[in-house]
Order: C-alpha cells, then sequence, then structure tokens
C-alpha cells in the first residue's frame, strides 16, 4: 500500500482549510470577478424563491401594501436603462389612512 | 452614490424580483457546507432582503463614466451582505445551530412554518483551526485562477467523501474558462493548498 504523508497532511489541511472558510464565509465571492466567475459555474435557472410578499410577512406580519413607506434608495437603479422609478404620489402616504 | 430617497415598495419588489434568483443560488451553493443547509441558506437568503430593504440606502457605487450597468456590483454588494448575515449567525450560535426565525419560509413550497429547533439533527460548529488573518493572508496570494479552482472545490468538499469529484459540468466549464485539461484541476488545488499551508507554518498559533 502507498503511504505519501505528504498527501495525508495536504488531506488534512484541505478539511482544516474548508472548515475555516465554511466559518468565516469565504465560500461567498466578494468582488465583481468572483462573481462572474460564479454564476458562469452555476447558473441554474430553475429556483424557487419565495415571494416578496413572504419576505415581508416574516419581518412584519404585514403585507408587501402596508410596507409602501421603505426608506430604499435601490430598486430601480439596476435596471438596464439606469434610471430610477418615479415615486407615485399617493405611495408615500399611508394606505391604511386612504 | 445613491440617494436616500423615500422609493415605493413597487421599487423593492422589482429590485426583490430582479436579484432573488442570483441570491438564493448563491445562498444555496455556500451554505451547503452546512447540515440543514437548505434551511440555513433560506434564512440567509430572507435576512439579506431584509437588511437591503432597511440599509438599501447605504450602497454606494463607484462612478465610471460611460458605464450604465451596475449589476455585478450590485450582486457583488449582495452577495457580501449575504457572507455578513451567515458570519452573524454563526456568531450568534457558536455551540449549536439553531435556525435565526422563529417563524420562517420554506421557500421550496412557500410553506410558511413555524420552526421549533430539532436537537436531533444539529450538530455543534467546528471552531476553525486557522487564524481569520493567516486564511486571508494565504488567500492573498493564490492567483486568480488558483483561488477559482480552490475555491470551486471548496463549494463541493464533502468532509464524508473528500476525494469526491466535482460534478462533470462544473469540470468542463471550469477547464474551459481556465483553458486547462480536467487533470490539471487537482494539480491547481493541490497547489493553491500547499501555498496556503507555508503560511500557516510561517505564523503558528499563538
Amino acid at each position: 500500500m502507498n503511504y505519501n504523508p505528504e498527501m495525508n497532511n495536504e488531506k488534512k489541511f484541505e478539511d482544516e482549510l474548508f472548515n475555516s472558510l465554511k466559518f468565516y464565509g469565504y465560500l461567498f465571492p466578494e468582488n465583481v470577478s468572483q462573481i462572474e466567475a460564479f454564476e458562469g459555474l452555476h447558473n441554474e435557472s430553475i429556483v424557487n424563491a419565495p415571494s416578496i410578499n413572504d419576505i415581508l410577512l416574516l419581518e412584519s406580519g404585514a403585507s408587501v401594501d402596508n410596507s409602501i413607506n421603505l426608506e430604499i434608495g435601490l430598486a430601480a437603479y439596476s435596471s438596464s436603462d439606469d434610471t430610477f422609478l418615479d415615486i407615485p404620489e399617493e405611495d408615500s402616504e399611508d394606505p391604511e389612512k386612504k | 452614490m445613491l440617494n436616500n430617497s423615500s422609493l415605493s415598495g413597487q421599487a423593492f419588489e422589482e429590485f426583490y424580483n430582479r436579484f432573488k434568483d442570483f441570491v438564493l443560488i448563491l445562498c444555496r451553493k455556500c451554505c451547503s457546507a452546512f447540515d440543514n443547509s437548505n434551511q440555513l441558506a433560506d434564512d440567509i437568503f430572507q435576512h439579506t432582503f431584509l437588511k437591503v430593504l432597511h440599509k438599501g440606502y447605504t450602497f454606494q457605487k463607484r462612478e465610471v463614466p460611460g458605464k450604465e450597468i451596475y449589476t455585478p456590483e450590485i450582486k457583488s454588494w449582495l452577495s457580501r451582505i449575504a457572507k455578513n448575515e451567515l458570519i452573524n449567525f454563526l456568531r450568534k450560535n457558536p455551540d449549536e445551530k439553531v435556525l435565526m426565525l422563529q417563524n420562517r419560509i420554506r421557500s421550496q413550497d412557500l410553506e410558511i412554518i413555524s420552526h421549533e429547533p430539532d436537537k436531533t439533527d444539529q450538530e455543534p460548529i467546528q471552531s476553525p483551526s486557522i487564524q481569520q488573518d493567516i486564511l486571508e493572508k494565504g488567500l492573498s496570494i493564490l492567483s486568480e485562477e488558483e483561488k477559482l479552482v480552490l475555491m470551486t472545490y471548496m463549494l463541493y468538499y464533502n468532509r464524508q467523501s473528500p476525494n469526491s469529484h466535482l460534478p462533470d459540468e462544473i469540470i468542463k466549464t471550469l477547464t474551459q474558462k481556465l483553458g486547462v485539461k480536467a487533470g490539471s484541476l487537482r494539480q491547481i488545488k493541490s497547489r493553491a493548498l500547499q501555498k496556503i499551508m507555508k503560511i500557516k507554518e510561517q505564523f503558528p498559533i499563538t
């Protein structure tokens, strides 16, 4: 039986490294090139993400209709024409007061 | 830099719909090493978007003249949020895995469930034997190719079967991207491991 102590050390270290990467969250890609590489490898298209209502329901028990006064300046930012959505004036009001 | 303007729920919904698949795949892959990985991934996914909901205005972009689409930058930002959510979870649960949300959504079937931790299916999270600064130093000296190969192997690492191969489609994509033969991937991984091992030996645990 072949025994290669260096290889054995490497295997042991690989396990240590795996655990450390996992623990510190380094399995997540962090920059644009890593993101692009990740997407190139994992371009799966069939996933069952929850709806927006489900996400908001988790936090407050409220539906998305009650979250209209969100302080967020991001949502429409990434659209292909790089424009923001206009905010309908009525959206800034509490829908429950209507 | 984005304005801290008040936008509607419709705007957040559009943002959510645009990036939800990416974030869910990301969380599923990057949490796959944990037990209860799908549940953990779903929790990290949900917390990531809740963080965006409340802190989205903090997103800053570096203006690049002529550049109009910043989707990769936003994905990178989302990935960092997800990573921090995972780290926060591990900090709060150093000894055992207790899912983060009392009332949570299981994304596979959208069934709302009330979770009561089941002690029987949880295992302690092993403390890392490589210090974070040494790990960062080790990763920083790897070439892009070495880092990509190593991290891909790590995403598919199985402690019960450490010699298992990467999935065929991943090998195919990697070899095409890097222009190497399939047999070279293990050599590249081994080279990367050796480099990080050397860094660790230079900085023994104090």
